[in-house]
């Protein structure tokens, strides 16, 4: 169960005769019910992995289980409709995701084709919709009137209504308000505590996910180069630099403090809210 | 979706006939198909597939890229030579079976046809492979531009044939990525009946081509944001020179001209 990538290389293909290099050697457990922040430079392989946990993106090589599927390189068999039910998968650019005429209908596209009855699709969209905070007057306008913050919405609620097990979520805080980040943030936390639900989000902004995530997975070139808690990663910030990637104030402030107090980095939270409570903490002592 | 369509794409790369200019690939294609419609027997038809391969060999790109994109066209290259081999007769009959009879002038038309298909399809690839689609249309543009002195607007052709070439492959990653939308979501093909797939093909089709007016609306609206007008002068981007290769270039296709008409 859970999640396993052993080994798992894939190159892009179509572009010219030139292979470019998708992941290499991948390779990465996971366990379900936890919430994974998935980071890296723009290029390092953040969406092409992401693809490989649904199918829409088969391996070259090595072995992906997941959930109690098996996707293996050698024989390219059929993805199984279930397997697209359970593994979830919000697209990083929403305008890419959304096709049909009315919101409504985009989010009834899922349940329907994973054999729900019209009713049920239809309550599973209302709390879809309700869940990432979309208006209900906006359902019956067609998706590519909204926003750009409403679509985001749309298509993190298209993917939600089919209720998933397992939901990968690429960028689904980019173009969205720090409110609704938090607040998104939030409740997909909340899906990991109270569903059981497996959350992967990838993200540029270490500081929005510091708060949330259980586990963070950090790729440099199709590979894995880091997979850690936060605090973990706190102390190893040197993994951060050679991503690529800019620790976020928080973390360098956390440094600071650490050298400055003379304690362990691994003992101080990672995101700025909690750093400041710890903080003052220490102040009192 | 696995096998994409690919005539019509630029394949990079970095051979001699990448580099030509675009102005000598383009003055090269009706000399070719002058050689193709004077073509009128097998000794012709070898000769110029013998010159087509030399010519694929030298863009660098493997013969099976060529094959592939020829694919789509293959039924109708059968059916060109079915269609001469059923209903010409001439020259010795070759096979005699109840109404089914073959002559050998029927079967040397039908070859000749199908390959006269096949060549300009061959061709048409080497072009598209090793030019990017703005290129072909500018060395296009070049060529038709004395028309401009006898008021044919070449500027706006040249600009409506690099938009529709530099959206063929766009069109096709449009289709692309709403297949894999619909997939991620539970689209599943292979498990419908015959009626119902066409049904969902079709289906396919309206959000493909909302979604390519779209993006040709935003096009327009970027490249005019940053300050593009039709008409205005415009520097180019890459000021093409002519050099000798691409003289010897169309100089080369002088031979299967010369070869067709000759054999
Ligand atoms: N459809 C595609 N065709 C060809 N190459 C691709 C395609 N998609 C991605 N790549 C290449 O694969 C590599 C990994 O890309 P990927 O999209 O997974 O990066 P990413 O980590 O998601 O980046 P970003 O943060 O910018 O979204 C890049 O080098 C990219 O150029
Ligand atoms: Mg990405």
């Amino acid at each position: 169960m859970g999640i396993s990538f052993e080994e798992v290389s894939y190159c892009y293909r179509d572009r010219g005769m030139t292979p470019i290099l998708g992941l290499d050697g991948f390779h990465l457990k996971l366990e379900e019910g936890r919430m994974i922040a998935v980071l890296g430079a723009p290029g390092s392989g953040k969406s092409t992995f992401l693809q490989h946990l649904n199918g829409l993106i088969r391996a070259d090589e090595g072995v992906i289980r997941i959930l109690d599927y098996r996707l293996d390189s050698a024989e390219k068999g059929k993805i199984p409709a279930s397997l697209r039910q359970r593994v979830g998968l919000v697209f990083q650019y929403p305008e890419l995701q959304l096709f049909e005429e009315t919101v409504e209908k985009d989010l009834l596209f899922g349940p329907l084709n994973f054999g729900r009855s019209k009713d049920e699709a239809a309550e599973a969209v209302r709390r879809a919709a309700s869940f990432v905070g979309l208006d209900e007057e906006l359902l019956a306008q067609s998706p590519f009137k909204l926003s750009s913050g409403q679509m985001r919405k749309a298509a993190v609620a298209a993917v939600l209504a089919a209720d998933p097990e397992i939901l990968a979520l690429d960028e689904p805080t980019a173009s969205l308000d720090p409110a609704s980040r938090e607040d998104l943030m939030q409740r997909l936390h909340g899906l990991t505590r109270g569903q059981g639900k497996t959350v992967l989000i990838v993200t540029h902004r270490l500081e929005e996910v510091a708060a949330y995530a259980d586990e963070f997975v950090v790729i440099k070139d199709g590979r894995v180069i880091f997979h850690g808690t936060a605090r973990e990663l706190v102390h190893r910030q040197e993994v951060l630099e050679h991503a690529g990637l800019m620790a976020p104030s928080s973390m360098r402030m956390a440094g600071k403090l650490a050298a400055q107090l003379g304690v362990q980095p691994a003992e101080m939270p990672a995101d700025a809210a909690a750093l400041a409570d710890w903080y003052a903490g220490q102040l009192e002592l | 979706m696995k096998r994409k369509i690919i005539l019509g794409r630029y394949m990079e790369g970095d051979s001699w006939i990448h580099r030509l200019d675009p102005r000598a690939k383009t003055a090269a294609m009706p000399l070719f198909m002058v050689a193709v419609f004077l073509v009128d027997g097998y000794a012709g038809v070898l000769a110029l597939l013998l010159f087509t391969a030399v010519v694929i060999r030298a863009t660098g790109i493997p013969y099976r890229y060529y094959f592939r994109a020829m694919k789509p066209l293959m039924f109708l290259l059968l059916f060109i030579l079915a269609f001469h081999i059923l209903y010409d007769a001439g020259g010795g009959k070759l096979l005699d079976v109840g109404a089914f009879k073959v002559y050998a002038g029927g079967l040397e038309k039908g070859i000749v046809s199908a390959s006269r298909m096949a060549l300009f399809i061959m061709l048409a690839a080497v072009m598209t492979f090793t030019t990017q689609p703005e290129q072909l249309a500018q060395g296009l543009g070049s060529l038709l531009r004395p028309l401009t002195y006898i008021g044919v607007p070449t500027d706006r052709l040249v600009l409506m044939l690099g938009i529709a070439l530099r959206f063929i492959p766009t069109i096709f990653e449009e289709a692309e990525r709403l297949w894999k939308a619909q997939q991620s979501r539970g689209l599943d093909l292979s498990s419908q009946p015959l009626k119902e797939k066409a049904r969902l093909i079709i289906a396919l089709l309206v959000p493909v081509t909302t979604g390519a007016f779209r993006r040709a609306i935003g096009l327009a609206d970027s490249m005019e944001a940053r300050g593009f007008r039709l008409g205005a002068p415009r520097s180019r981007y890459r000021v093409h020179v002519w050099k000798r290769a691409d003289t010897l270039f169309i100089a080369l296709f002088l031979l299967p001209v010369a070869a067709a008409a000759l054999l």
